[in-house]
């Protein structure tokens, strides 16, 4: 069998003794994992989307993994970063491919559905979404998965201090196309 | 240069931007999440549209390939042939250059490479590595900054955090002799590495809390020397200020054995002020009756001396054509208030010197910098600032090159 389904077939029943529920698990960090996805996707129906399939490969791994509670949310943030990753580049090159062909033109951003009262929340997920793959990757595990940059620097294979100055460079980056664009 | 940053000028971006995101909440999980996981497989997959799109991506992908490929045919190459990423054009002042220069680009494919400079000619000599600085004693790439490669070029530190609870940091050495740990600490009592220093030892900060000290943010680093032969701490002969919370940042620079301090005033203009690591006093450098602008420190040259780039506003464009025009001027601080200005123009006109990477290096009497628009200048005291070569990266990405060690 293929696909997150088909990873669900193993495990037992009930969790090993002392790991918490995995209802706990969502609870905690959904929201962390929610909005890190929206950062790095732009769209609120597929950060919902990815969340969701990031958390099912989370349950079919959670009792073999058995991560502790420091560090299940940079482990969960990890399987959303692979699952943005994924959707990505499916959703991306679907796009860039019927731009060529059918001269199909990208629809706007989907996140005023989600935030159509979050304008300023709207603009910067715009905006953050244009930065190259590392630079939405810092800014979104920084701010949105709100990752310590120990954590940031451990869920991208980079040192902490490679990822505190990155990170900054994108954030100037970042800053230069808010300002750039004051009605994005 | 090495930097203990803590705040700076996005440090108010970062905080709006945790505030904003912070408003979005999780979606409601899914029916039966504490089920068994039996149960949750027999449950409607939850991501409907894309099953729903997937049949017309896999058609437009196959009709899309075969386009490429009669593309490709028709140019009379192979569309799996593998592209030149970077083209190096050497600039007249390089002429009489016989170097290689290490570096790596800032585009998507992140390529590094040696530009071999030779007889009146520049190539481009890729290799395959994940690392962005060259240590060339050991004569490999390594994934670190440059500031912590040894002076002499033979050793180089790296760090690696444990997520174990509690936690634990360590910091390896890696030489001739291989890679072994150096100190291993644990969480809250971390020691951070960030630079070797001019005497061989390496500077690192120690993150526990002094006995009786009140909560809250230090005034002082707890900055200390790590013995890279024996991984003992020392502590430093004084304290070191920590910078003011807000819209201002500091780093070690080995050349000058001194951290430097930068304030960023909200009219644009820029403080520089030097602690000297080896008598503990502080000095200003820089001010707003030097020059107006904000300022960058971009490197030293072998005495010492900074070299700096003031804008007159943000010069931190991704868009050329938005950098385009901004007045920059580059300079060197041979003393405190003390100016020698190397280039000066309008960004993007000929043989103006743009944004510098602060991730110069420097080998004799040679400083070498990274523009961000893809050009390689070179320092030379008695010579002055000049271009040596244009570097053209692949579209993907940032234009321009960061450079990785000094051209020998």
């Amino acid at each position: 069998m293929s696909g997150p389904l088909a990873l669900l077939d193993a495990g037992n029943d009930d969790p090993p003794q002392g790991l918490p529920p995995f209802d706990d698990l969502y609870t905690s960090h959904a929201a962390n994992v929610h909005r890190f996805c929206l950062s790095q996707l732009g769209d609120a129906e597929a950060a919902a989307d990815v969340t969701h399939d990031a958390f099912i490969k989370a349950f079919s791994a959670y009792e073999r993994v058995s991560p502790d509670p420091e560090t299940a949310r940079t482990w969960l943030i990890s399987i959303a970063r692979n699952c943005c990753i994924d959707y990505r580049r499916q959703n991306g090159r679907w796009r860039r491919l019927l731009n060529r062909l059918e001269g199909f033109r990208e629809s706007p951003l989907d996140v005023e559905v989600l935030a159509h009262h979050h304008s300023e929340l709207e603009r910067a997920t715009a905006a953050i979404v244009q930065l190259r793959t590392r630079e939405r990757e810092l800014i979104g595990l920084r701010v949105a998965a709100d990752l310590s940059f120990r954590q940031v620097a451990a869920v991208l294979g980079m040192s902490e201090q490679a990822a505190k100055v990155a990170t900054r460079r994108a954030l100037r980056k970042l800053r230069s196309k808010l300002e750039d664009k004051p009605n994005v | 240069m090495s930097e203990l940053t803590t705040t700076d000028d996005t440090a108010q971006l970062e905080a709006d931007l945790r505030r904003l995101y912070a408003t979005v909440m999780a979606p409601p999980a899914p029916a039966g999440w504490t089920s068994s996981p039996a149960q949750i497989a027999g449950r409607p997959r939850l991501r409907s549209r894309g099953w729903v799109r997937a049949p017309r991506r896999v058609g437009a992908v196959a009709v899309a390939v075969a386009a490429a490929l009669v593309v490709a045919i028709l140019a009379n190459r192979s569309p799996f042939a593998p592209q030149s990423v970077l083209a190096v054009q050497l600039q007249p002042a390089g002429a009489s250059l016989q170097c290689e220069l290490p570096i790596s680009a800032l585009s998507e494919d992140h390529t590094s490479g040696f530009i071999v400079m030779s007889h009146g000619q520049a190539t481009f000599q890729p290799v395959h590595t994940k690392g962005t600085t060259y240590v060339p004693a050991l004569g490999v790439w390594a994934d670190v900054l440059p500031q912590m490669v040894a002076p002499d070029g033979r050793a180089y530190i790296s760090q690696s955090y444990t997520y174990t609870s509690p936690g634990h940091l360590t910091i390896s050495i890696t030489d001739a002799r291989g890679t072994r740990k150096l100190l291993v600490t644990t969480e809250p009592n971390l020691i951070d590495p960030f630079a070797y220093m001019a005497n061989g030892d390496i500077l690192v900060i120690d993150h526990s809390r002094p006995a009786g000290s009140t909560p809250g943010p230090l005034p002082y680093w707890n900055l200390k020397s790590l013995d890279p032969a024996t991984g003992a701490l020392r502590s430093l002969p004084f304290k070191v200020p920590a910078l003011p919370r807000v819209n201002s940042e500091a780093g070690y620079n080995r050349n000058s054995n001194a951290i430097w301090y930068m304030a960023f005033a909200v009219n644009g203009s820029t403080t520089i002020s030097r602690f000297d690591m080896a008598t503990g006093q502080m000095t200003e450098w820089f001010n707003s009756t030097d020059a107006v602008g904000t300022a960058q420190f971009v490197g030293t040259d072998s005495q010492g001396a900074p070299i700096i780039q003031v804008a007159e506003r943000d010069i931190w464009h991704t868009n050329p054509a938005q950098r385009s025009g901004i007045g920059i001027q580059t300079m060197l601080l041979s003393s405190p208030h003390h100016i020698t200005l190397l280039n000066h123009g309008r960004a993007g006109n000929p043989g103006v010197a743009g944004a510098f990477s602060p991730l110069s290096a420097t080998r004799d009497n040679a400083v070498w910098l990274a523009s961000d628009d893809g050009a390689i200048w070179l320092y030379r005291a008695g010579v002055g600032l000049q271009q040596i070569a244009k570097v053209t990266t692949s579209n993907q990405g940032a234009p321009g090159v960061a450079i990785s060690g000094p051209c020998q």
